[in-house]
């Protein structure tokens, strides 16, 4: 493909977002070589700042004109290389629109620019009752515009559903340069662009701004720790809580493993010797709380529970979500490399797959601990390996393969949040079979049609860049 | 099987999706228009079509597939109806809450082309909530299945989605996996009948304050029918708000306890309806309002912001003071039923879509007398800027232009 | 072929390379988390405006990737060095163990030879701020024009804009004249029942400009039950040298600063500034040599006055203050020493005050000891952020426990002719123990 270089556009960029907007010094563009995944690097030729939808669709159209391929990027928090542009050329950064243009409770929704942090929105919402539902783990740096693109869940999607239940329109750039706005209002007279534009990691559209649906806060908490004798034991609980027909609003696994690593970041204290913690929260009206929660706790205490701690204090239900949020950062202190798994099954599947964990953990020699939003079946194993050892990678990546098999194997799929990215594009065949990409591919065609939004991204094809196959030989950058 | 709406030649009883893509295959070999028709409840939404064709009944594909109760999740064929679904489902204490008028005879197919909802949209949303995965077969009579049967699935284009409200004219659903609820242990509604409209604006704002969380907000207005449950008081009120409660005997007492009071400080007495016999019927006659009654009609659905439901409900009363009117006033959306002779429907039909364009919100025909024989502009409105992308998935999908050809919003003909 | 390794203004680099410790950078897991706390990252919304993009860069340079060229120390110049990040950091990352041996080895290679001769670096860092008596008198003409009533019409006219930068920025920062007391005593006895035996640090900028508070502080103490000793010999910290990059001049105020303290005879050495009590705690990590057990010994026994007072048990001050405060955290005591929520409890025992919740209290007014000096430009970003801030707290008075603060904040609310008050924590409970109230400043035109 006769394609020009990003460099060579610089001027017409600057023209376009002033010099500030645009970043095109090879020295400047360094840090944009990976976002969270850092197994993968390729460095852009340039970074350019928007501030508009209109600029946005300006630098599309002018990336046309030229051929250019580009990636949006928001925090840059991506586990799945969502931010890299493997298949080269410019990354749109949309971390300078940031503006919360709208917030109206009566209609149960703020409107966003797509660079808001998530955390910002929640600020601005404390005290009125209401809140943004989706809350990712890393909710206190991720962009609204990542959470759309991801389709980000959280803690707290087993009561609340993941963040296409809670988008009532967006405002979208797509691959030809167009603009679109579709909703808040809902429209019968129209496709659910918005539904497919969710969660389709930049390659449909560049969406740039958010009508996002508020929900009540809770009027009450419960939130609670139960020590496991083993993580088997606890993902048994987990489905039987599910089973019996309660609904918490989230119920979180953490094992060993990781538990000694959050201790030592947060000192919350837990048992230095539980195999497995879970934290169940309940939410809702007061009144009817203590009574879910005594059928809980006789549910885990059916599965051999230890002990079912409360959190007694909004302080200590605090540090306790700090701890299962932060607990993927904190594994940095027990290892100089991770990649974090994403991986789903259904919930009565959950004590299977952890012991096809424990398999491959001990089949690879790969060390693996676990966190799981194990309401929802989904688990994020945490493969530890130290990445300036090469055989270290290859079987950190060989285990992490196998892992996610397993979870097509149980029903499952290869990533319930963090999306496809450039990390598990390999597995995308082995998911749905070449017939089913191929209609995925035609949404594509007819809203990005030369795929050059996001270039190498989500959808596996003959010309994409081949990633991750060459990772064996992966080394740092440059 | 010709049924006033349809131009249907013949109609072919699909036994799988195999049967299903043949039967397209077929047709578009012959050129031929293709018409999915579930349980037939349906048939008047949508542009009159002339294009004559094949009418391509899901009934028999009504199999349960699979249903994992522990996981909360089902697959079943799309001709199941919801009625059935409901019966199979209840017998695991479990439903799919979203509220799907006619839930006999509707087919669960149907219910994802249409993406019809009712009272319970406010808490529950609609069945793209609940919706996991699909198997259909497009216009070139390719079966794909899209989505999975998890819960959470961030993997690839959700597919399933871009279906739901596209009136089949993309592909033909053959079946579903949904995620499901556990049933609710209890289940109230509280009425509250008000001398003007207007006070239903404050109860609205007041609710917003308080700490009270409905399920249902229901606002009814009109020319209700004389024995409709709905109605409240001596029959002089402008309105009546419905507020629905569902969740554990406890939250729902409190709930109804804490509403009543907010009621009663507006100087409204509310009554109280829990009995579960007498509350069922009710959500049932919230969800079948759009439902024809055997009466010429012409039944518009309006959308805006929730905060503008009652000037929209005004307006349109304003159109026609004979119009019977349930808004689901949480969402925003309104249903309005004009006692109509067919050719007074696309002027009625345009006049009320220009009432709510002037409140910030959009209109489409739910339905029309089959002699009225609306269009695609009287029944969908003037075509969006957004049209032009739509019309490219269309093509991708359905690049003869043969499922259900001029009924949604693409113009007929190959493209 | 590595471009970069050959750009123009490529420098052999190898005190840069040998400067951090290698297993330092790879506890940074990259989740970027730490972008969101970042005051400059905030702003820019750019990575190389970030911790994790900056902590990237610098490993990229040791390893030898990078060369370290104009674009790359400019970033890392714009750090404010606030450790906001080391706070929002899940993974641990010791980031001012990182950045700052590395920009002290940039500067240390800057200002080799003639051609890196900094005036400013030179004479006014290193020769005036270090020594309050010289700074009390070098702001002798400021006082004079505020004296006449001068200095308002001069900030106004932007007079000041006329010295040349750093001067100007510096001259602006000056706080109007208040009341400062004598010059501090040897000792000062315990009120009361004795409950412990602690040493003051008294410091240089902090003493030209804010002895009022170092004498509130003392005050305070002696209610506490403290003997306090102010030893002579004592002197700066060190801070401003050692980041201003001259590693053996901030070496040689520790060394002072360790001889001068009788450490047997004292419970703690007391310091109520934050910058100068996150250096004295760090006084065993920045060199190593045959001094280090004695500069770790002192760092230890060092308490913020909050902190210790709150670990001590405040005795409840009695005289009501009904007026509305907010809090600001001082990177140094929030971040630098995780100190939070010792100067609340302590604000908050004062009956009638009413101290209400700062939004993104976290982030950097911009001072950060000299930055608003060498970065005015997003300094003033970022006081304006923080003033906005406060604004909508609707409080009157603006406590903080740090002297850049107050001075960076005091300037900007002067600017905006706002009516707010901007003191330190122990003002406050000086006056409450008192029985004063605070003065508030008129609203002056301000919007």
């Amino acid at each position: 493909m006769a394609r020009s270089s990003a460099t060579d556009v610089i001027p017409q960029l600057q023209k376009l977002l002033g010099r500030e907007g645009v970043l095109s010094d090879p020295a400047d563009l360094v840090v944009y070589d990976c976002d969270g995944l850092t197994i993968e690097k390729r460095r852009p030729e340039a970074v350019v700042f928007p501030t508009t939808t209109e600029a946005t669709a300006e630098v599309v159209r002018l990336c046309n004109r030229h051929e250019i391929p580009l990636v949006v990027r928001g925090a840059g928090t991506s586990l799945a290389g969502g931010c890299v542009p493997i298949g080269g050329g410019l990354v749109v950064s949309l971390t300078r629109m940031r503006r919360i243009l709208e917030i109206s409770l009566r209609d149960r929704m703020a409107v966003v620019e797509s660079g808001v942090l998530n955390l910002q929105l929640a600020r601005a919402l404390a005290g009125t009752g209401f809140h943004f539902a989706p809350d990712p783990s890393s909710q206190t740096a991720c962009t609204i515009g990542g959470n759309v693109a991801t389709n980000a869940g959280g803690p707290h999607t087993l009561k609340y559903g993941v963040t296409v239940n809670h988008v009532l329109g967006i405002e979208a750039v797509l691959g030809d340069g167009t603009i679109v706005r579709l909703g808040p209002v809902f429209d019968r007279a129209a496709l659910d662009l918005t539904g497919v534009i969710v969660g389709s990691e930049g390659t449909l559209a560049i969406v740039t701004k958010v009508w996002v649906r508020l929900t009540r806060d809770p009027q009450d908490y419960r939130t609670v720790r139960v020590v496991f004798e083993s993580l088997d034991d606890a993902s048994a609980a987990v489905s039987d809580i599910i089973a019996a027909g309660i609904v918490p609003a989230a119920m979180e696994l953490m094992d060993r493993g990781i538990l000694a690593a959050v201790d030592e970041a947060y000192h919350f204290g837990f048992p230095t010797d539980a195999e497995a913690i879970a934290v169940i929260e309940l939410d809702g009206l007061k009144a009817g709380l203590d009574e879910q929660l005594t059928r809980v706790a006789a549910i885990c205490q059916r599965h051999n529970a230890r002990e079912v701690l409360q959190a007694a204090t909004a302080d200590e239900r605090a540090l306790l979500w700090k701890c299962r949020k932060m607990a993927v950062g904190a594994v940095g202190r027990i290892s100089p490399s991770y990649i974090i798994q994403d991986g789903v099954v259904p919930r009565t599947r959950l004590p299977e797959i952890i012991r096809q964990i424990t398999r491959i953990s001990a089949k690879h020699g790969i060390r693996i601990v676990n966190v799981a939003h194990a309401g929802d079946g989904n688990v994020h194993p945490i493969l530890l390996f130290d990445e300036r050892d090469r055989d270290s990678v290859r079987r950190a990546l060989a285990a992490g393969k196998e892992l996610l098999e397993q979870c097509i194997a149980c029903g499952g799929s290869i990533t319930a949040e963090h999306g496809i990215g450039i990390e598990k594009i390999g597995l995308m065949e082995t998911l749905f079979g070449k017939e089913n990409l191929e209609v995925m591919g035609r949404l594509r065609d007819a809203l990005n049609p030369a795929a050059r939004l996001g270039l190498g991204k989500v959808l596996p094809s003959p010309d994409a860049p081949k990633i991750l196959e060459t990772v064996g030989t992966c080394q740092a950058l440059p | 099987m010709s049924n006033g709406f349809l131009p249907t030649t013949e109609t072919v009883h699909a036994e799988s999706a195999e049967m299903v893509a043949e039967t397209v295959r077929r047709a578009g070999s012959q050129r031929s228009a293709v018409y999915p028709i579930g349980g037939a409840t349906a048939l008047a939404f949508g542009a009159a079509t002339e294009t004559p064709g094949l009418g391509l009944s899901l009934a028999r594909l009504n199999g349960l597939a699979d249903y994992p109760a522990r996981d909360l999740t089902v697959t079943v064929g799309a001709g199941m109806t919801l009625g059935e679904f409901g019966r199979l489902l209840r017998k695991e204490n479990q439903r799919l809450p979203v509220d799907v008028p006619q839930a006999a005879a509707a087919t669960i197919g149907g219910a994802v082309a249409t993406n019809f909802s009712g009272p319970r949209r406010f808490r529950f949303g609609t069945i793209r909530d609940y919706l996991l995965g699909l198997t259909a077969v497009d216009g070139s009579g390719k079966i794909f299945s899209a989505g999975g049967r998890v819960v959470k699935n961030a993997a690839g284009y959700d597919l399933a989605r871009l279906l739901v409200g596209s009136l089949g004219s993309l592909a033909v659903v053959t079946e579903v996996t949904l995620m499901v609820k556990p049933v609710p242990e209890a289940s109230a509604l509280l009425g509250v009948a008000l001398a003007e409209l207007r006070k239903a604006d404050s109860l609205l704002a007041s609710l917003v304050e308080s700490e009270v969380e409905p399920v249902a907000i229901e606002l009814a207005a009109g020319a209700l029918p004389r024995q409709s449950p709905l109605r409240l008081g001596d029959g002089t009120a402008a309105g009546q708000l419905w507020l629905g409660f569902e969740g554990s005997e406890t939250d729902v007492r409190w709930l109804v306890d804490k509403a009543a009071a907010c009621c009663r400080q507006l100087g409204a007495e509310p009554r109280l309806i829990d009995g579960a016999a007498e509350a069922g019927e009710l959500w049932q006659t919230l969800a079948d309002f759009p439902a024809p009654d055997g009466q010429p009609t012409l039944t518009v659905e309006a959308a805006v912001l929730p905060s503008q439901t009652v000037a929209a409900a005004e307006s349109l009363l304003k159109l026609d003071g004979g119009a019977a009117i349930l808004c689901h006033a949480g969402d925003g959306i309104i249903v309005a039923r004009f006692a109509c002779p067919p050719d007074r429907a696309a002027a009625l039909a345009s006049d009320a879509r220009e009432a709510i364009r002037l409140t910030g919100g959009k209109a489409a025909v739910l339905s029309a007398p089959a002699e009225s024989r609306l269009d695609r502009s009287a029944v969908w409105g003037p075509a969006t800027e957004a049209l032009g992308v739509m019309e490219r998935v269309k093509r991708k999908f359905d690049p003869q232009g043969i499922l259900n050809p001029g009924r949604f919003i693409f113009a007929t003909g190959t493209p | 072929m590595n471009p970069l390794l050959q750009s123009p203004d490529a420098r052999p680099g190898a005190a840069l390379r040998a400067a951090v410790r290698p297993e330092l950078f790879l506890e940074c897991v990259h989740c970027g988390l730490c972008t969101s706390a970042c005051p400059t990252y905030t702003e820019l919304g750019d990575e190389n405006a970030g911790p994790r993009g900056r902590i990237y860069l610098m490993r990229m340079i040791t390893e030898g990737a990078l060369a370290p060229g104009s674009a790359a120390r400019r970033h890392l110049e714009l750090c404010l060095d606030c450790r906001a990040c080391e706070t929002a950091c899940p993974s641990g990352v010791h980031y001012g163990q990182i950045i700052e041996p590395f920009r002290l080895a940039m500067e240390e290679e800057k200002h080799q030879g003639i051609a890196g001769w900094d005036w400013f670096r030179e004479l006014v860092l290193f020769r005036l701020f270090p020594y309050a008596g010289r700074i009390r008198l070098a702001m002798t003409p400021v006082r004079i024009a505020q004296k006449l009533g001068l200095y308002d019409l001069a900030e106004r006219i932007g007079f000041f804009k006329l010295l040349p930068g750093r001067l100007g920025q510096m001259a602006t920062l000056v706080n109007p004249p208040v009341a400062q007391g004598p010059k501090l005593p040897s000792f000062l006895p315990a009120i009361g029942r004795r409950r412990a035996r602690v040493a003051f640090f008294v410091g240089c900028v902090a003493d030209a400009m804010f002895r009022h508070t170092h004498w509130a502080t003392l005050r305070v103490l002696q209610q506490n039950g403290c003997d306090i000793l102010i030893p002579d010999g004592q002197g700066c910290c060190g801070a401003i040298h050692y980041h201003a990059g001259s590693r053996a001049g901030a070496r040689s105020a520790a060394d002072a600063n360790v001889a001068a303290f009788d450490l047997a005879d004292i419970d703690a050495v007391i310091v109520n500034h934050a910058g100068c009590g996150a250096m004295l705690k760090e006084y065993g990590l920045h060199w190593r040599d045959e001094k280090q057990a004695d500069r770790q010994r002192f760092a230890e026994k060092v308490r913020d006055v909050n902190e210790f007072l709150d670990q001590l048990g405040l005795i409840p001050p009695q005289g009501p203050i009904e007026v509305a405060a907010t809090y600001h955290d001082a990177c140094h005591l929030a971040h630098g020493q995780g100190v939070t929520s010792a100067p609340r409890r302590l604000l908050q025992s004062i009956p009638k005050l009413e101290l209400r919740d700062l939004a993104e209290t976290e982030i950097c007014c911009g001072s950060a000891g000299t930055y608003n000096l060498n970065q005015p430009q997003m300094a003033d970003r970022l006081i304006r952020r923080k003033l906005e801030n406060i604004v909508r707290t609707g409080a009157r008075i603006v406590v903080a426990s740090n002297a850049g603060c107050l001075l960076q904040i005091g300037r900007e609310v002067r600017r905006q002719r706002l009516p707010l008050a901007v003191v330190h924590p122990m003002d406050m409970l000086d006056l409450s123990y008192r029985g004063e109230q605070p003065e508030l400043p008129k609203a002056n035109g301000a919007p």
